[in-house]
């Protein structure tokens, strides 16, 4: 389907799914990413991906002696190259996995060299995995010379008096915006879209993010907030990539951006907004609580210390914890929320300060499941070692497949994996229990995540986190922590 | 994949030429049996022109690693690509075999 320039499917091919046709398919890969303009290193990456994903199916998807078909799905979408696998053949039955040397190494290297690797069940329709690769695009050093870079260092303080202009952001300020990134912080601003303005005008055009900007008399930018969105239409976003350039510090343009984009997406009848804020200083908690947002919960050792992204294969030690927030600017649907009951005191102290439209039930369900499948799909972001299991269907399986899926994750070298669970469905509180007895323990809630709230679990792999080291910004937040770090075992 | 062998001080010397993959790792795991029985236990794998390596190619390596091991033989890769280099280490394959950047290196170290 073509829908632009920067989202269509470039091809659909179905597939026998027998080994000797793989050479084919791997040669269309490198077709295509040839065209699309990777590098020699970037295209073998995705060859390889693609051979141990087709194989993966081959040799799982269908029973012994049946011969089946697989689709491979070649889009180009704002940013990234996605190819995607489907099969309709057997649900993934973990259990006939074998362990040993040999197990997973197919998977190590999808992992590896993918940027993004997505796991998701089709239901009735099969399943999908999905391997995302950046586009390559120019990046900023193309548009600013290490010479201007360095100039911009020694420049003043501005004016304080000095006009400056809010806008929301159109793509033809991308390049103004990454020499403001640039000129700011050099490499090591933590998103790394913002330094590829080709990259950051396509997600402008596609709706999937929308920013609010502050320009200068000069027409150069000093001042950056963007939403981001998981569709163009939906009705919650998260905030971040706040940038302020060093000359015009110290005028609360921070506050005065999340107000304007607050009020933009109120105006578009979005229900909210969330952010996350450091917890190495309290200003931006500060300022998150200030607009009348509040904190939902703490991801513990979520982020890298600092990340300079032409370096970002370089292991960060000490990562450090994120708070998490949500903004209410409308009103959202009324939900029945089921609460598991060790939980729900804290639970019900976050949704009155948010003051969601939410009705309480703390009834646990025994109830046998019917299913015998539980379905989860699996985000997996390797460059920052996380992993995102988010349940869609409970199943009689569920402990097994949590215990799995964890160990796999380990095996990957994850560093965190968050499970997220819905707060809308009536066995969440009974799978909960089920979920930390092997070690997950509670990070928060995410209001309207998907659909609905869900409950967010980590698990932490081996990482040190210093108490200490963690400022917060209100009482709340100050229990919500300490509530958080008992359920860690960290206190 | 083509794949040509000659005998070098005590090693059997492969030069590899193209792509390692599902497919032709096939024929190239008869071809390594049949040295084993052959009683050939030291391998020296000349891998510059070795273009693309993927997980079937690695296993046929651990496999050829196995299989000399209890005849006190080894095998030892040369020459390999950076892409190439780059799966080894991803996959902890560099740890499992003596990796050196050519053959000269190989034979002049097995003199000493």
């Amino acid at each position: 389907m073509y829908n632009n320039q920067n989202d269509f499917t470039i091809a659909r091919v179905k597939l026998i799914a027998l080994k000797e046709f793989l050479p084919s398919i791997v040669g269309m890969v490198q077709s295509i990413s040839s065209h699309l303009g990777y590098d020699k290193n970037s295209i073998y990456k995705l060859e390889v991906v693609v051979e141990e994903a087709c194989l993966n199916v081959i040799e799982h998807a269908f029973d012994e002696g049946e011969i089946g078909n697989y689709e491979i799905i070649f889009q180009r979408k704002p940013g990234k190259f996605v190819i995607s696998i489907e099969d309709q053949g057997l649900p993934f039955d973990f259990s006939k996995i074998e362990s040993g040397e040999n197990s997973g190494l197919g998977m190590l290297l999808i992992k590896a060299f993918a940027d993004e690797v997505n796991f998701v069940n089709l239901g009735r329709s099969g399943k999908k995995l999905e391997l995302i690769k950046s586009l390559p695009y120019r990046d900023i050093e193309d548009y600013v010379s290490k010479e201007e870079a360095e100039q911009s260092k020694n420049l003043p303080q501005a004016d304080s008096s000095e006009p400056l202009k809010f806008m929301m952001m159109m793509s033809s300020h991308a390049v103004n915006l990454a020499r403001c990134v640039y000129r700011s912080y050099g490499y090591s601003y933590p998103n790394d879209t913002i330094y590829f303005p080709d990259r950051r005008k396509e997600l402008l055009e596609s709706g999937l993010i929308e920013a609010c900007i502050v320009v200068n008399s000069s027409d150069e930018i000093v001042g950056h907030l963007a939403m981001v969105k998981d569709a163009p239409m939906a009705k919650v976003g998260e905030s971040g990539q706040a940038v302020v350039d060093p000359r015009y510090r110290g005028r609360s343009l921070f506050k005065e951006m999340k107000i304007f984009l607050s009020e933009h997406s109120k105006s578009k009848g979005m229900y909210g907004l969330y952010s996350e804020a450091v917890s190495i200083h309290p200003f931006t908690q500060k300022g998150n609580l200030s607009l009348g947002a509040h904190e939902t919960g703490f991801l513990l050792a979520f982020a890298p210390e600092s990340m300079n992204f032409k370096q970002i294969k370089d292991k960060q030690k000490q990562r450090q914890t994120t708070v998490l927030f949500y903004h209410r600017i409308n009103e959202e649907p009324h939900r029945v929320v089921h609460l598991p009951y060790h939980h729900s005191s804290i639970i019900k102290k976050i949704y009155e300060n948010l003051e969601l439209n939410r009705e309480y039930e703390t009834k646990i369900t025994n109830q046998v499941m019917k299913n015998e499948k539980t379905i989860i799909d699996i985000k997996v972001l390797p460059d920052l070692a996380l992993a995102f299991l988010q349940l869609q269907e409970f199943g009689a399986d569920f402990e097994s497949l949590i215990e799995f899926r964890l160990k796999e994750m380990l095996r990957k070298k994850m560093d965190c994996i968050y499970l997220d669970l819905p707060l809308t469905n009536k066995h969440t509180p009974q799978y909960c229990v089920l979920a930390e007895q092997f070690g997950f323990f509670f990070a928060g809630i995410i209001p309207e995540l998907y659909d609905g709230d869900v409950i967010r679990f980590q698990y932490l792999n081996n990482l040190e986190v210093d108490a200490k080291e963690i400022c917060t910004a209100s009482q709340f937040g100050e229990d919500l922590l300490k509530y958080v770090l008992k359920e860690g075992g960290f206190n | 994949m083509e794949f040509s062998s000659e005998k070098i001080s005590s090693y059997n010397l492969i030069s590899l030429n193209g792509r390692l993959d599902t497919i032709t790792s096939i024929s190239f795991e008869k071809y390594l049996l049949n040295e084993i029985e052959s009683n050939q236990s030291n391998f020296i794998l000349d891998c510059k022109n070795l273009s693309y390596i993927s997980s079937a190619g690695l296993r046929i390596l651990l496999l050829l690693s196995k299989k000399v091991k209890p005849l006190n033989g080894e095998v030892v890769l040369v020459g390999l690509q950076e892409q190439i280099e780059e799966v080894f280490r991803i996959s902890g394959f560099d740890a499992l075999f003596r990796i050196h950047i050519s053959v000269d290196e190989v034979i002049n170290k097995s003199n000493q």
